[in-house]
């Protein structure tokens, strides 16, 4: 089927920041990327970005906004796309001088896309985890968001937890994303068999931000599953055992029929917010 | 012969499942009302879910003693799983208690034979829930109102039947799993004709629920159960994909009174009949089995069909 997500996938208004995209397959990456950078364009935001034609399977970004019927070339001419060589991209200082200087030369903001593919192959791990980290501290210090790209099934990225802890601005698969929402973060997409584990790794690495209570936002959720649901519990569970508290905010109707059913709102710990305030009865 | 006479707290903590089957309201109140009383004596927690009317009659004969709790037919018996379940709740509470459960409950049997048939069932797999708890459920059947098959099938799903406020035991009971294992379904007529939707390698649930949804024209939360069938399909494809093996085929007709959907994969699927009607335990319904649990919840019928090829479920809604 084609991969239609990427449209709706920066739609959330709290969509800046350093965001993860995690793509299986080039179209799903062309899809995303293409999204983004339509709505930096549109926004008049400056946009820096790698890419390698000689590397094998990362599809230059030209090619892929011209794909995706945004005009990369004019942009390019108008001062609002620039390429940056990898070289350059990845060596110290690199793309984070280049957003400064677009910052001091007039841009509002500055939207940065980097590929850790290319990334990982140029640093070791650990190094890279720290340009992660500072690249975190610098979106919430600078208007500048950065977009990171990952295959997660790559064998050069099994540090997935790492990763998604880094990127908790934004997380976004093909089906599923997140934002920040105040005291924890919002859900939406569908969850289902195929992206639980990376539903999973979110949720505990949100838990690893707050202390008594974590507000997940669910509005934007349009299907969870028992997989989901029990997803939600179980990775909670030490944190709730310990006097925590998951607060869950304005699910759909039927994903709250749902999680009562389950009686997910009963366990020690969790709490239901309807999006109406009130409470469904009788569900079964 | 178990007497409805007091006993001490802490004794008689089995668990007993009675047919009570009377055809005038006298008899209905010269048999429970003195059962419950007797509950009300030795401190037992003691619960009645019958029909308004009847509730009302037996609160009155009881003096309308705020100890007993009258719970609504429609509050408990929406669908057999989930029926079980609120027992179970029930029941996992009350255990803290010394004395035991005394209830006397009437299904509302719907019009339709295969939703009467799920309610047959529900009470043999009642039998194989109740076993851990010290309760005593007393099944009213009331002649006056039930078709001959309610009768025929509540004398082979209860142990024991209530007579003169004590139980006796029933020749003709079957254990559930004898009861509940019965020949393969037949297929549905519909299946004969071609389907609405038709997938053969099952790989991504997101297309599969797009595809379902397109079959209702988008529209499935207008049909009735539609979106119920959507929720509970999901999670036996999920199981199928889990535990199943490949390939995973789903296939869904509707028509304006009902949609019938199977999933398909070629392993060796299940042989337990209860599969699916109970929770490991109800007050945490995600410890295990919660997908089929959800399924039954969701749908009218959920049937097994083992064959050489494959394992299907097969799921039905009625409009």
């Amino acid at each position: 089927m084609p991969d239609t997500f990427a449209e709706d996938l920066f739609c959330p208004p709290a969509h800046d920041g350093h965001l993860l995209l995690l793509h299986t397959s080039e179209a799903q990456r062309g899809d995303g990327v293409a999204a983004w950078v339509r709505q930096g364009l549109n926004r008049g935001e400056k946009i820096i970005y790698t890419d390698a034609h000689v590397e094998q399977g990362s599809g230059a970004m030209l090619a892929t906004l011209r794909d995706h019927g945004v005009d990369g070339e004019a942009a390019t001419r108008a001062g609002l796309l620039e390429r940056l060589p990898l070289e350059v991209f990845y060596r110290p200082g690199g793309w984070m001088d280049a957003a400064q200087r677009a910052l001091g030369g007039g841009h509002r903001r500055v939207r940065v896309a980097g590929d850790a593919r290319m990334a990982l192959r140029r640093m070791p791990r650990e190094r890279h985890l720290a340009l992660e980290a500072a690249a975190t501290d610098l979106c919430r210090g600078a208007p500048i968001s950065i977009l990171c790209l990952y295959d997660p099934v790559a064998a050069s990225v099994d540090h997935l937890d790492a990763i998604v802890t880094t990127h908790l601005d934004g997380v976004h698969e093909r089906q599923m994303g997140t934002a920040p929402h105040p005291g924890g973060l919002a859900f939406f997409g569908e969850i289902d068999l195929r992206n639980e584990d990376l539903f999973r790794r979110t949720l505990r690495a949100a838990l690893g931000r707050v202390t008594a209570e974590l507000v997940v936002e669910l509005s934007g959720v349009t299907f969870l599953g028992v997989g989901g649901a029990r997803a939600l519990v179980t990775t909670t569970q030490t944190f709730r055992d310990g006097g925590g508290t998951l607060r869950l905010e304005a699910p759909s109707a039927p994903v709250e029929r749902l999680l009562r059913m389950l009686r997910v709102e009963r366990l020690p710990g969790m709490e239901l917010e309807s999006a109406s305030g009130t409470t469904l009865a009788g569900v079964w | 012969m178990v007497t409805g006479q007091p006993t001490a707290p802490g004794q008689n903590r089995g668990c007993t499942h009675d047919a009570f089957v009377y055809d005038s309201d006298e008899m209905l109140l010269s048999g429970a009302v003195p059962f419950l009383q007797a509950g009300l004596d030795c401190d037992d927690t003691v619960v009645v879910v019958c029909s308004y009317r009847k509730n009302a009659l037996l609160a009155a004969a009881l003096g309308n003693d705020p100890r007993v709790r009258f719970l609504t037919q429609r509050s408990v018996y929406q669908r057999p799983p989930g029926a079980l379940a609120t027992y179970q709740e029930l029941l996992e509470r009350e255990r803290r208690r010394p004395g035991r459960v005394r209830l006397v409950g009437e299904v509302p049997y719907p019009d339709g034979p295969q939703e009467r048939d799920g309610w047959f069932r529900y009470e043999a797999v009642l039998n194989r829930m109740l076993t851990p708890y010290p309760a005593w459920v007393v099944c009213g059947y009331d002649t006056r109102e039930l078709a001959p098959d309610v009768l025929v099938a509540c004398e082979l799903t209860h142990p024991s039947l209530f007579k003169e406020s004590a139980s006796t035991p029933n020749p003709l009971y079957q254990e559930p799993e004898e009861y509940l294992r019965r020949p393969a379904p037949l297929p549905d007529p519909v299946q004969e004709t071609s389907p609405a939707l038709r997938v053969d390698d099952l790989e991504d649930l997101r297309a599969l629920r797009d595809g379902l949804r397109v079959c209702y024209d988008g529209r499935a939360a207008d049909v009735p159960g539609a979106r119920d069938l959507l929720t509970a399909v999901d999670e036996v494809a999920t199981n199928a994909l889990r535990h199943g093996a490949p390939p995973v085929s789903v296939r869904l007709w509707t028509t304006p009174d009902r949609s019938v959907c199977t999933v398909t994969d070629r392993g060796e699927g299940f042989d337990d009949p209860v599969t699916g009607y109970l929770l490991s335990n109800a007050s945490a319904p995600l410890s295990g089995g919660a997908g089929l649990w959800l399924a039954r919840s969701l749908c009218d019928q959920v049937e097994f069909v083992r064959e050489p090829a494959g394992f299907t479920v097969r799921l039905t809604v009625h409009h």
